[in-house]
């Protein structure tokens, strides 16, 4: 982690720490510029970010760690932040706490301080708790704590200056000293198991929490169980916390309960519509502002297309690579832009805005109930709402889910939700063939959805039941309240951090597939193209399954970005060699006639677009998670059997 | 008055808790949430199928099941 600049000027690092939802990320992207993207659930920051910060030549390394409620490690991501707060690797420690909810932050810090006495204590949202009446004595807290508290607001950047001159100084004004007020039986206990471990009498206390075997043969000899010793250092933390803010904090009003648009939102008969209306209006926004842009953006990559085949003609050594690179790379790179690029411009950041203002964790706690009964955890519709935007994104946040059991549940059921990639097929099929309104098609592609989510309730059952049986463990999770997300910030960061980078992701493949893609349809064996022979011989499964070969082929293919599987079709179709553009929906429709499409034909693809194996950045994304073969392999499997036993439903039915 | 299941507070009530019970795992997660004995807890929104229940306690709302609800005891306070 530390290095030495040039001028062999130490670097200091510091460690961010706190509880989740404190604003934590906030203040980490506001010290050193790097853009991270901070949700609004708990829990959410679960890979370690660290970043460099220049302040009155003093480098500074700060160290994000995972937002945690305890020192007492209940997951690896909390286990990491203790570790990292134990190791000494940090030469300052920042423990934030939120302004508007300082009495749970504060047991926390008091045991950080424990540790390491030698804490800051940043007081984020100062500004906003001042606005809602709570006022905070941090001088007086200080003072009562002999260590340094100060007030900032990660938003505006307010006191961050101070924050930094005052972690510049070399060594902390006076000696800080914080000491747990144990009761006297307990400080004995943790003494003598300082003693056997031979650590810090200070550091004693997490070894009881973490329940360690030398921890419960001492509180045996002293006459008490290891749960009271537990219970008694918690309290012993969240008492102390009590007075500190009996004593520094006074509030004007009481909070209200809750908030009246949280019981619509969570209402008995509201809930539901509520959430299927959002995703009806993301989707219907989607549909209707994406479609001009994506006109505009193929437009301008065919317009530049005869200058690039010119330059490759006029040089010697690239006029053969022309067909290849022009038809083949570029003419797949350019589709995925304009397909692509557009849709999730408008998707991810309305997205990132629900996300921000509180919607998600609410959307968990109402699907809650439906997932504890097919024993999953409801975190897995908020993992489920990240794959709607990208499947590996869904899949990497399956981190939040502490559970490792329900964990793996959400990750291998993530690619049952279809994808940003995919809505394009599905829209258009829909539109080409259900219908001719764009509200419909919204309705129709809600619906879609709507047997995805089905479909993930009853996977995550037959999972529990079959390869991870078990029953739906402990379930807590914060409701943050509601807040006005800032509008502009959030859709700049969505659209740098999220839209783009997916973009990028799906770039880089498809790049090498669209080489491959001209390689099979324009090498012929005897006399055909390689791809010819390819959807002869897939055309018996095809129509087994109510498509045909060539739909199969386009599927099989577009494994590397899911975003090519329509034009791939067409390509197919039309045997023209490199993928094409359909002016029209009624050309689409027309050319899919042609090929002997039927509503049976449409209802089919429909089905398997929405749920068939998953992309390939998305099962290489859960190899990294499961690092295991055979658990990939379920990921693979496990949506193309609904998605398969749809096929053959619809082909019985229609 | 005698304790009861976290589960059995209804809106506008507020409870103090008694005591927290599971085994030690879910004990100490419970009371790193803040359910801990003292403090005043009440109940802020119950979730469309009934199951899970959020709470207001140390000026956060947590949403738990059922199932661990009944690990925590409370007393009511008079109605607010």
């Amino acid at each position: 982690m530390k290095k030495n600049s040039e001028k062999a000027q130490p670097v200091i690092t510091v460690a961010l720490t706190g509880n989740p939802n404190v604003g934590k990320s906030t203040l980490f992207s506001r010290l050193t510029g790097i853009k991270q993207h901070t949700g609004n659930w708990a829990g959410k920051t679960v890979d370690i970010m660290s970043g460099k910060r220049l302040h009155n030549g003093n480098h500074f390394l700060f160290v994000d760690l995972p937002g945690t409620y305890s020192l007492y490690p209940n997951s690896p991501e909390e286990e990491i932040a203790r570790d990292f707060l134990l190791s000494r690797e940090a030469e300052r420690v920042c423990v934030i706490l939120d302004a508007t909810n300082i009495r749970r932050s504060l047991a926390f810090a008091l045991s950080v301080l424990e540790i390491r006495p030698d804490a800051f204590l940043i007081i984020n949202l100062a500004d906003e708790a001042a606005k809602k009446g709570v006022n905070i004595d941090t001088k007086r807290m200080s003072e009562s704590l002999n260590c340094p508290v100060l007030p900032v607001s990660a938003r505006t950047g307010q006191g961050v200056n101070e924050m930094l001159n005052r972690l510049s100084e070399s060594k902390p004004a006076k000696e800080q000293s914080f000491h747990a007020p144990y009761k006297p039986w307990l400080r004995k206990i943790l003494q003598a198991v300082s003693e056997i471990k031979q650590i810090d009498y200070k550091s004693a206390f997490l070894y009881a929490l973490a329940g360690d075997p030398d921890a419960l043969n001492v509180s045996r000899a002293f006459g008490r169980s290891l749960d009271a010793v537990q219970s008694e250092i918690i309290q012993t933390f969240s008492e102390c916390a009590g007075e500190i803010y009996g004593s520094c904090v006074t509030k004007k009003k009481m909070e209200p309960q809750a908030a009246r648009a949280d019981k619509i939102l969570t209402g008995k008969y509201t809930a539901f519509p509520i959430m299927l209306l959002f995703l009806f209006a993301i989707l219907y926004f989607t549909i209707s502002f994406a479609n001009l842009p994506s006109k505009a953006l193929s437009a301008l990559f065919s317009s530049a297309e005869a200058p690039l085949r010119r330059f490759f003609d006029s040089v010697f050594f690239l006029k053969p690579l022309a067909p290849v690179m022009i038809d083949g790379v570029y003419g797949v790179l350019t589709w995925v832009i304009s397909v692509m690029l557009p849709p999730m411009a408008i998707f991810f950041p309305m997205f990132s805005l629900l996300e921000e203002c509180g919607f998600l964790p609410r959307i968990a706690f109402n699907l809650d109930g439906a997932f504890s009964k097919c024993r999953a955890c409801g975190k897995q519709g908020l993992t489920m709402c990240m794959g709607l935007g990208c499947n590996a994104v869904g899949i990497t946040g399956c981190r939040i889910i502490s559970s490792p059991r329900e964990r793996m549940i959400a990750l291998i059921t993530n690619s049952l939700m279809p994808c940003n990639g995919r809505f394009p097929a599905l829209i258009q099929i829909s539109y080409a063939f259900l219908s001719v309104s764009t509200v419909i098609t919204a309705f129709a592609v809600t619906g879609m959805i709507a047997v995805s989510i089905l479909m993930t309730l009853l996977m995550s059952y037959l999972l529990s039941v079959t390869l991870l049986r078990g029953k739906s463990s402990f379930f807590a999770m914060e409701i943050p309240p509601l807040r006005k997300p800032a509008f502009f910030r959030v859709i700049a960061e969505s659209l740098v951090n999220r839209a783009f980078k997916v973009l990028l992701r799906a770039l880089a493949v498809a790049a090498p597939a669209g080489l491959i893609i001209w390689c099979l349809a324009n090498i012929s064996i005897s006399g055909t193209p390689i791809i010819k022979h390819i959807t002869d011989y897939l055309e018996p499964a095809g129509l087994f399954l109510g498509m045909d070969g060539a739909i199969l082929t386009a599927f099989l293919l577009s494994l590397p970005a899911n975003e090519i599987m329509l034009p791939l079709l067409i390509m197919i179709y039309l045997s023209n060699g490199s993928l094409t553009e359909i002016e029209s929906v009624s050309s689409l429709k027309s050319i899919l006639v042609q090929n002997g499409w039927t509503v049976r034909t449409a209802l089919c693809s429909l089905a398997f677009t929405l749920m068939h194996f998953p992309c390939s950045t998305s099962l290489i994304t859960s190899y990294k998670e499961t690092k295991s073969l055979f658990w990939t392999f379920i990921t693979f499997i496990v949506p193309l059997i609904p998605g398969v036993g749809l096929c053959l439903l619809i082909r019985l039915i229609v | 008055m005698r304790p009861m299941p976290l589960t059995r507070l209804s809106f506008g009530q507020t409870g103090i808790i008694q005591w927290v019970s599971g085994e030690e795992d879910k004990k100490s997660r419970l009371m790193n949430l803040g359910f801990i004995p003292g403090e005043r807890i009440s109940l802020a929104l119950i979730s469309p199928l009934g199951n899970p229940r959020a709470y207001r306690i140390l000026e956060s709302t947590i949403a738990l099941r059922s199932k661990d609800a009944r690990l925590i005891g409370i007393s009511i306070k008079e109605r607010t």
